[in-house]
Formats: C-alpha cells, structure tokens, sequence
C-alpha cells in the first residue's frame, strides 16, 4: 500500500477532527445531494481533502462555494453514500501505518461506483 | 537500534490509536444522511448539536432523538459514544418532535443495496 498517494492534507483533517478544532464552525458541513434529492452532510474538510473535484467546486467564486451544497444529478443516492463513506476512509487511513482494512465494496454497486468515483477522481 | 524499534513501535502505537479513534456516524431522517464525525468521549448532544449546525439551525438539537436502528431504543443526550460502543460507520435513526410528548415516526429512506440483502 502507497501512502504517497494521497496529500498530508487528509491527515492534519483527521487530527484536527480528534482535536475539536471548533474556531469557525459556520461554514464547516457541505451537502451533496443525489439525483432524488437524497441529502448527505459531510464535514467541508473531509469533502475536500478526498476528492479534487469537489474540491474545485467548493473553492473560487461559484454557488456551490457560497451556498456550501453541491449538486450531483448524475449520481444516484445509494452510490454517493457509498463514495462520502469511501471519502471518510480515505481522510481515516491517509499516511497511515496502522494495518488498513479493506474498503467493503458490494459487487452490484462497483460499476456504478467506479463511474462515480472517475468523475470525482477520488 | 532496540530505541529505534521502539520509537517506531511507539509512533505506530500512537497512530493506531489516533486511527481508532476516529469514527464518523451516518445519522439518518427521511431523505437526509448526516455523515458526524466524533470522538468515543463525544455525548449524544454532541451529535445532536453537529447536526443542528450542518442544518443551520432548521433542525434544533432539543427537538430530535436518536435512536439505534432495529431496536429503535432511545439514546440519551449524556451518554457517550464510548460507553454505547458504537462502531464507526454505525447508522442511527433521528426523529424529530412532533409536539411536548410526541415523536415521528421512524422514517428512513431506503437503501436498495443493503436492505435487500438483510
């Protein structure tokens, strides 16, 4: 397993997560919401450590930045719930040397899961 | 070269520990997941009052509860994550006060992939 994969972002987030950085909490969840309307709250930092995409989304002068909600209507519920499961293992395990479980994957969702996950590159 | 070994064994000690600490809970009500990032020594208000600020205030902390899935037992506001041992990526079921004494019922939008199989 490679840890230079992912950016020394990921794992200040996950200790400043245990340290209750509580200074700003105004703009700290972001919601995505799927093609039905499915609503999922993340914490901003988790979103954007993982996934470059919404990363671009939610930085510069667009309304996903300002409203802190982005819209996915290409990306059905049960799959975008799996990818914001996917993005809080990614912020747990980054440069880390701990033995690292496998991301639990079912087989039906993969292919949906991949065409999501290509799109977020995450 | 034994400091070494175990400076490395400390530095991965503290790093397991750091990593199993983290837990994030799926709390679920209606068609919104709130995905809550907490520490074992977090209380239930401590969830109650992140979900609140992630709503902006819509959903206020003294009008929900939480409840575990298939029991649907209550959970009270100072128990602590720890004391309930409930594992990362556990989902929790909110409803929301209908009046003084009375509560929603239980609502949760399904998920086509996992509730088939269970």
């Amino acid at each position: 397993f490679t840890s230079n994969k992912y950016s020394n972002k990921s794992s200040s987030v996950f200790r400043n997560t245990i340290n209750m950085n509580e200074d700003n909490d105004e703009g700290k969840y972001v919601k995505l919401v799927s093609s039905e309307g499915q609503e999922f709250f993340l914490d901003k930092e988790i979103a954007m450590a993982s996934s470059s995409t919404i990363c671009k989304m939610l930085e510069g002068e667009f309304r996903e930045a300002r409203d802190n909600v982005i819209q996915f209507p290409a990306i059905d519920g049960y799959i975008l719930e799996r990818v914001v499961r996917y993005l809080h293992y990614k912020a747990q395990y980054s440069n880390s040397s701990a033995r690292i479980p496998d991301f639990p994957i079912e087989p039906e969702v993969a292919l949906e899961l991949l065409i999501a996950a290509k799109y977020l590159d995450c | 070269m034994a400091l070494s070994s175990l400076l490395f064994s400390l530095v991965w000690f503290v790093d397991d520990y750091f990593v199993h600490s983290f837990r994030y809970l799926r709390i679920k009500r209606h068609s919104q997941t709130f995905f809550i990032t907490c520490n074992p020594d977090h209380t239930i208000k401590y969830v109650k009052e992140q979900i609140a600020l992630a709503t902006k205030d819509e959903l206020k902390a003294d009008q929900m509860r939480l409840l575990l899935p298939k029991k649907g037992t209550v959970l009270t506001d100072d128990a602590t994550i720890q004391t309930l041992e409930i594992k990362s990526d556990t989902v929790l079921h909110m409803v929301s006060k209908i009046s003084d004494n009375e509560w929603e019922p239980v609502d949760v939008f399904p998920d086509p992939i996992s509730d088939k199989s269970s």
